[in-house]
């Protein structure tokens, strides 16, 4: 058994630490002497019983979503910056209306004096956390929503300072089949775009050159053209294939008297992702 | 967890402490700047392995970048100013 690093966190993550000046991240799965056990630690690897794996957008099964991934993201930012943070985290947990609320279970965070704290969006408890997190913010993401961009884009709604009014979830583009493979380059309109395999190194190549997150998108290799120096500001996420082909239809029943209806055809296989995820740099 | 003194270094004098094992790199982003500190059983400390700080690695394809430092469970990762 293992505990793994959902690609979509940890893009999430890397988004995070561009965001906020001082901001470094500082994992999402547990290391060897970390406490083994939480949201750090996968289901299949948390002891029975474990209060991160009893409630019921955590627990799997019945849940059907992944086993094998940690949940949780550190973030180690100055005191500023955890203020700042950590601040715009309670807004939420404090409002009940806020729709962004539901990804999270909860966050330790600090507000510059005093003891660190965990806030607790299902209880909606408040209690002392451990001195750590006055160095780093840990947000947990429920785990039935690990793999569901929603809510990365709900959380870095919230990071960026964005009210519940102002807030829209981004668009899914679908993405088509990219003419060459990751990593292509196309420089002739002045403007670079860039092919990746994953939204992750997508997000990593973004950070390292200083692009903003929120100027990232995916966008269809045929509608690359359209784009010229056009920066969308929404954060947008792999999104699933196509649907998959209809079932074949149920045979007619015997002559003389009504057939039954034919078995409906199963339902095809989604489509996989085929393109590849393209970033406008800021220019 | 380990918690000591620091030696050397840009906490030199302070008490940290790291969840992880071998020690704990501070990091300086806008600087560009990483103090990595590795943890001495025997002293209860840790020591800075380049008093002056090493260039802070964050391009991702490079070896022993800071996003690999986060996701492996040897070291710790603290930002300068965290908790201060």
């Amino acid at each position: 058994m293992t505990t793994l690093a959902n690609p979509v966190m940890r893009a999430f993550a890397v988004a995070w630490d561009v965001m906020y000046p001082s901001a470094v991240f500082a994992g999402i799965v547990a290391g060897n002497t970390h406490v083994q056990n939480g949201y750090h630690v996968s289901i299949e690897d948390n002891p029975a019983g474990n209060y991160s794996i009893t409630r019921a957008d955590d627990k799997a099964p019945p849940g059907s979503w992944s086993r094998n991934e940690a949940a949780a993201v550190d973030m180690s930012m100055s005191k500023t910056d955890m203020t700042t943070c950590t601040r715009l985290f309670k807004v939420v947990w404090s409002d009940l209306s806020d729709p962004r609320r539901v990804y999270f279970n909860a966050f330790n965070g600090w507000e510059g004096s005093g003891d660190a704290k965990r806030y607790d969006f299902v209880s909606g408890a408040v209690s002392t956390a451990t001195p750590d997190h006055k160095t780093h913010m840990h947000l947990e993401v429920k785990r039935r929503y690990v793999n569901d961009p929603r809510a990365y884009a709900a959380a870095l709604s919230i990071l960026r300072g964005e009210s519940k009014g102002d807030f829209t979830m981004p668009k899914l583009v679908t993405v088509n089949d990219a003419p060459t493979g990751p990593g292509t380059i196309y420089g002739s309109d002045g403007v670079t775009y860039r092919g990746f395999d994953s939204w992750g190194h997508a997000l990593q190549w973004a950070a390292f050159w200083g692009c903003p997150s929120a100027n990232l998108t995916v966008v269809k290799w045929a509608d690359v053209p359209a784009l010229l120096g056009k920066l969308v500001p929404d954060l947008v996420v792999p999104v699933a294939g196509p649907a998959g082909k209809d079932g074949a239809p149920g045979k007619d029943g015997a002559p003389g008297k009504d057939g039954k209806d034919g078995t409906d055809g199963r339902d095809g296989a989604d489509g996989q992702i085929t393109g590849t995820y393209v970033i406008s740099p800021v220019a | 967890m380990n918690t000591g003194i620091c030696v050397g270094g840009l906490a030199d004098g302070q008490e940290r402490t790291s969840r992880f094992p071998k020690g704990f790199l501070l990091v300086d982003k806008e600087l560009d700047i990483v103090w990595v500190y590795n943890w001495r059983e025997d002293r209860g400390d840790f020591f800075a392995r380049e008093p002056r700080g090493e260039q802070l690695i964050s391009d991702p394809e490079k070896p022993d970048n800071r996003w690999r430092a986060a996701e492996e469970g040897d070291y710790d990762v603290i930002a300068v100013g965290a908790g201060q």
